[in-house]
This record gives structure tokens, sequence and C-alpha cells, in this order.
């Protein structure tokens, strides 16, 4: 031994550290198995699985981080891990498609309810939830939106709304303006309001999507005018381009445009500036949902915005409250190997005392809760804008019409705006788009 | 022997199975989607020839798309190449804080394209932007203007934001290609008696040859493959005015027409190939005749 070489000395040390910590590491490896199970005893859900969940950037944590504190509950009572994934709102449904065509669908994706759900392949991708308990407690609209082919897909936490013009009542009486009925009355409004250095239409012109919003409220007028437009328009026997109330709305919003009532640079306005228009006043109407006055209330208190009322869109003749079909809701991957927990997930989050902590956070979607549990809380311009609209309801072209693209029609009418197309070219373009998927489907 | 020298063959095998089955099966199988009506509404992949292409070769509205990627290109290559040229010979030597300086230059180069796109919509806002602020502040209020927001300069501004962030990138290339250029000449030239722009003309420039070559190379490539810039400054906005090909190929994806999206990727594909063949063999041409 005591010629052992140097180099041999360390082989032989380091072998013997190496069983030694080999040994430990056994043993220790025992101790967690044997822990392991015992817990497994003492609470059968308890696992080791993280399941993914995707959404659009504002359909969660909006305004709250609700969201994650409802996720962080579910973790700490069952162990199963949520990552949750946000994504920019104007790519939500690239970033969804295309994941679930390359085959990397998460355990739990966010879709429109209605129409919507269809680009999604509900069939396909959608697990069937209904025989889940809280099912039962679903209010009518929530269940009929998520109903897909006869059955309940999707988990709703969400309100029916509906798009208004939005107004501020003090603007309006400060000049004696009165509720516009019809287009003449609207541009009267708006010269009134322009004259006295207030932008008369707030638009955030740079969100693609939210000109097309305008377009898809005109669905329910045009669908009165001609019953039985929504089922020709998904079965391709008419065109956008034939619609008339369509191109009528166009040229009208064209020339909004054009005279200047979206104020000086409507193209850079965010989303978020929205905001700080309405709740300082620097702008008199804005096109939002009914929700949409809690929020600037929640920025700008000083503002009154709680008081604030709504009127359909008054172009093309519309006088109908347009609404969703309940907004959207989460539903769940078929094929997902953690579909258990997924139905876990939902199940905690259906719990009363779970969603009245959801709706309490979200004071926009308060206006109609999905669940018998949680009171509905209609505000100042969902009351008013049923009031304003003798025409009755009707569900919109964004959760009535197949294939409809709020980022891509807002696309052309940006277009139009800026003088690239015509409003009939807006429709062809949006009937060329149309063309491609009814094509693409065909049998 | 000289041949004995080379390598075995079968040392490129593992990198060419990596290659082939991470690139080149994943593009292959593109080609043949881009002749399909592959889309997001029915799982059924039908054949359709060519009608990919002639749709995008056949409908109008594509031009301006296509003509924005090739403006971009060769508008951001030249600038980042010119500016960070300059940069370079500024900062090759002689100057007291010329570390911090190239520090602070290449900095963009680091930060993300999202990010950078996020801060220039703030910088461009035309009503709160430090930019119009500053003209105002300058006495050139005339020229603010609507950066984003106006149809005609979008793209342009866009092009701006990519020629900060990426000049400094060539300028350290720049940086590295001066390294190499002998001190000696610099004092012959001075002996004979010539001045800076004689000595950039006939010394730094031809040694720099192989820099502007890879320097150019990336810019082009870069600039055709441009996406997340723009995406994140204007989304292709406002309308399409300033779409450029990566960003329809995105919007085609997000419509659920993943054929024509592919057809679109692999004409960039094939554009980008002729093209980075075109400017290795012209630039290695002048490298030769330099040497």
């Amino acid at each position: 031994m005591r010629h052992m070489k140097p180099l041999k000395t360390l082989a032989v040390t380091l072998i013997s550290l190496l069983s030694i910590y080999g040994l430990i590491g056994c043993s220790a490896q025992q101790d967690q198995t044997t822990e392991g199970e015992k817990n497994q005893e003492q609470t059968v859900t308890k696992k080791d699985v993280t399941i993914t969940f995707v959404g659009s950037q504002n359909w969660l944590n909006k305004g709250s981080k609700i969201d994650s504190e409802l996720n962080d509950a579910f973790t700490q009572e069952t162990g199963i891990k949520v990552d949750m994934q946000v994504i920019p709102d104007d790519q939500y449904a690239n970033v969804l498609k295309t994941k679930l065509a390359s085959g990397e669908a998460p355990d739990i994706f966010m879709v429109s309810a209605g129409v919507g759900a269809q680009k999604f392949l509900p069939d396909k991708y959608f697990a069937d939830l209904s025989n889940e308990k809280w099912v039962s407690r679903y209010v009518p609209y929530a269940k009929a939106g998520s109903t897909i082919n006869g059955k309940v897909m999707g988990f709703m936490t969400w309100s029916v709304d509906g798009w208004g013009m939005l107004y501020n009542t003090k603007v309006f009486d400060q000049y004696q303006l009165t509720v516009p009925k019809t287009f003449e009355e609207f541009t009267k409004t708006m010269d009134t309001l322009k004259a006295n250095n207030i932008t008369p239409v707030f638009e955030v012109g740079k969100e693609a999507w939210h000109w097309g919003i305008w377009l898809s409220q005109m669905g329910p007028i045009a669908e009165k005018n001609s019953p039985g437009l929504y089922d020709k328009l998904n079965t391709n026997q008419i065109k956008f381009a034939d619609v008339k109330e369509f191109e009528t709305f166009l040229t009208q919003f064209k020339e909004m445009f054009d005279k200047g009532y979206f104020g000086k640079n409507p193209m850079s306005n965010t989303w978020d500036s929205g905001y700080e228009a309405m709740g300082k006043a620097q702008a008199a109407t804005f096109l939002g949902y009914t929700s949409y006055q809690n929020e600037v209330a929640g920025k700008f208190a000083a503002s009154g915005a709680n008081e604030w009322k709504m009127f359909p869109i008054p172009m093309a003749g519309n006088n109908v409250f347009s609404h969703s079909a309940g907004g959207n809701m989460r539903v769940a991957y078929k094929d997902s190997k953690n579909l258990n927990s997924v139905k876990a997930y939902f199940a905690f989050l259906a719990r009363p005392e779970n969603l009245k902590k959801y709706y309490e956070a979200r004071p926009d979607i308060q206006p109609a809760p999905s669940f018998t549990d949680v009171p509905a809380k209609p505000s100042e311009s969902g009351k008013s804008l049923l009031e304003n609209a003798p025409g009755g309801d009707g569900v919109d072209m964004e959760y009535g019409v197949l294939y409809w693209d709020n980022t891509a029609v807002g696309k052309y009418i940006q277009d139009m705006m800026l003088g690239g197309l015509t409003p009939k070219q807006v429709l062809e373009s949006i009937d060329k788009d149309r063309a491609k998927l009814f094509n693409a489907t065909a049998k | 022997m000289y041949a004995s020298k080379l390598y075995s063959w079968k040392f490129i095998l593992p990198a060419f199975l990596l290659f082939f089955g991470l690139f080149l099966v994943p593009n292959l199988m593109g080609f043949y989607y881009s002749l399909t009506n592959w889309n997001a509404m029915s799982d059924q992949v039908k054949f359709i020839g060519l009608d990919n292409f002639r749709e995008v070769f056949t409908d109008p509205s594509n031009f301006r798309f296509i003509y924005n990627t090739l403006m971009f290109a060769l508008v951001t290559s030249l600038f980042k190449a010119v500016i960070g040229l300059a940069l370079a010979l500024m900062l090759n030597e002689g100057m007291k804080s010329k570390n911090v300086l190239r520090t602070i230059f290449f900095m963009p180069v680091v930060i993300s394209n999202l990010i950078v796109g996020l801060i220039f919509q703030q910088i461009y806002n035309p009503d709160t932007g430090i930019l119009n602020e500053f003209l105002h502040a300058i006495g050139l209020g005339a020229l603010s203007q609507s950066w984003i927001g106006d149809p005609k300069l979008a793209i342009w501004s866009s092009m701006g934001v990519e020629i900060w962030k990426a000049a400094g990138f060539n300028m350290v290339i720049f940086l590295a290609g001066l390294q190499m250029v002998p001190k000696e000449m610099y004092e012959a030239a001075d002996i004979d008696g010539a001045n800076y722009w004689n000595k950039l003309m006939k010394v730094t420039i031809p040694f720099l040859i192989p820099s502007i070559t890879i320097n150019m190379m990336l810019n082009v490539i870069s600039g055709l493959k441009v996406f997340d810039v723009i995406f994140a400054l204007t989304n292709g906005g406002p309308g399409r005015a300033s779409e450029v090909i990566n960003l329809t190929i995105f919007n085609q994806f997000g419509l659920g027409t993943y054929g024509y999206g592919t057809a679109l990727g692999v004409l960039l594909f094939v554009f980008l190939a002729v093209i980075s063949v075109g400017l290795v063999k012209i630039f290695t041409r002048s490298e030769v005749n330099a040497g």
C-alpha cells in the first residue's frame, strides 16, 4: 500500500466516495418513496402532474390576478400544477390553431363560444363535459353557448355581453344631446361634439380587430331585415358583398373617418388608450361592451363612468342589441392524458365560493354570470342599451357567422379608411377569404 | 497525399442526419403541402397542384407585401452596413471612451425584438411619443408625423427600428475585420502622402471585403425574413400597409389556410436560396480579385 501511485490513490478515493454517495442516495430515495406512498394514501388526487392552459391575454387575469390565485389554490389543494400561458389577443387564434395542428395541444385552451368554436374543430379536439356536475348549475345562455353538436364542450365562467356605443352622459347633457336613432342624427351629434373639441367617437384604431367588431354588430339588423341570412352565409349561399346593409354601413363608416369623427390619429390608438380618452372626457363615445364602463370607472374614479349609458350603433338603420353567444370558455383537450386532472380543475373552479371570488375580481363580466350561484349585476349601459334597442336583440357575426375573423376583417376596414379599398372591395375581400375555407372544407 | 488528409465522409454523418431529419425533411414536406389545400377546418388534405402559387401571383393585393419585403431587405441592408462601418471606423481607435460607446451601440442587438417593437410603439406615438416631442422641442414640429399610423410611413418607420437595432451588430463584425488590417499598410500609405479618404478606399475597404460579405449576407437574409419587429410594432398595419411576407404567412396560418401559407413559405425559401447563392458568388469573386 505504501507504494500506491498518487493517481491510483485518487481513483480509489473517488470510487469509495462515489459509492458512499450512491448508498446515501439510495436510502434517501427509498425514504421519499415511502413518504410519497403515504401521501398518496391520504389524498388520492395528489399527483405530480402539470396541466397546460393556454388563453388570450385579455381573457385571463384581467385587471386582477384572480386566475393565477385560483390556480395556486388548486395546486395547493391537489398538488396538480397549472401552467397558464397567456398569448397576445391579436395572435391568440393563430397560435392556438398552430399548436393544435402541430399536435402540441395544451390540456386546456380557451375558445369563443357559439360558432366561434367551430374553427378549432370541436369534434376532433374538445372533450365532452356533459356529465360534469357543474353543468346543472349553468344559466341557459351558458349552456347553449357551450353546447356543440348536442354536447356540452366548454367550461364557461363569463357573461353574455354585447357591443354598443357607450356615451358620457355628462358630456351629452352639457351639449343638450340626445340618443341618436339614425345616421343623420348621429352625424349631427358628432358635429356638435367635434365643434366643441371633443373627439366624437374614440376608436382604438391600431387594433385591427376593433374595426372588425363594428361590422360584426351589423349582422343582427341585416338578419332582421332578411331572416335566414346567417344560415345562408354559413352555407355559402350568399356573399357579404350581396348584403346591402353591410355596404351601407361601410360607406357611412368611411364618411365618419373622412370627417374626422374618430379624432386626430385614430390609427395610432391602442386599446389601452381608450380608458384615458373616455376617463378624462377627451372623447364622448366609444364602441365597447356593456361592462366596459366599469373598467373606466376603475381606472378613472372621477369620471363617473358608472353612470354612463349606451345605444346601438345607429348606422345602416341598426336598432338591435347585438350580443355574443356568451363570450368564451375553457375546453379540455379530448386526448389529453391529464383529462381527469383537468376535470378536477374545472370542478374546483366551479365551486360556488371560487366562482364568487372570480366574479368579484372581474367587474367586466359581472352583468350576467354563467352560473346560477352568482347574482347578476347589470351595468347602466347594459340596461340602457336594451331600452335604446326597439329592434330587439340578436347574436353578432363574430359568434353567429362561420369563418368570421375580426382581425382579418378589421385590416380590410383599416385599408378602406386609408383609401386602399372601397366598401364593396372590403366585402369582396372577406368573401374571398371565406371562399378559400368553404372550398377547402367542401366534401 | 493531399487526399489522405481529408476526413472520412463518415464524420459528417451525425451532423447530416440531424440536418436531414430536422431541416430537410420538414422542408421537403413543406414543398408537398404547398401543393395541397391543407387547412384548419377539415382533416382532409387534397392535392391541388399549383393553385396556391397561381393565387399568390394573380392576387394584386399581394404585390404590396412583396414590394415591402424587397424594399425592407434592400434599405435596411445598406443602412445597417453603412452605419455599422461608420461606427466601427470611429470606434476602432483613438477614442478614450470607445469601449463604453461600443457597448452602447451594440446594446440594441441584445434586446428582444418584441420589446424593441413595443418600445418604439411608444416612441412613434404621434401625440405622446418622444420622437415628435423632440421634433417640436428643436423647432422642427412641422416634421412630426404619425409614424406608424400613416400607411405610407409605417414600413419606413419599421426599417428605422431594424437599422437602429442591427447597425451595432454590423459594427462588431467590421471592428473585427479592422483588426486584420496590417498597421504597416497605413504607415506605408502615410509615407506616400495618402489622406484619410485614400487610405479608407485603397487600404481599409479592400481588407474589409470578407466582413462586408458576411454582413451583407446576414443583412439581406434577415431583411427578407423580417417578422418580429414588424409584428410587434405595426402588426402589418395600418390595414396591410406594412405587411411583409413572413407576416402574411403568419396571418394565412391564422385564417387556417395552411396550404397557401406553406406555398408562400416555399417561395420565400426559394428566393432566399437564390439570393444567398448569388450574393456569395458576387462577393467571393471580388474577394478573389482583391486578393
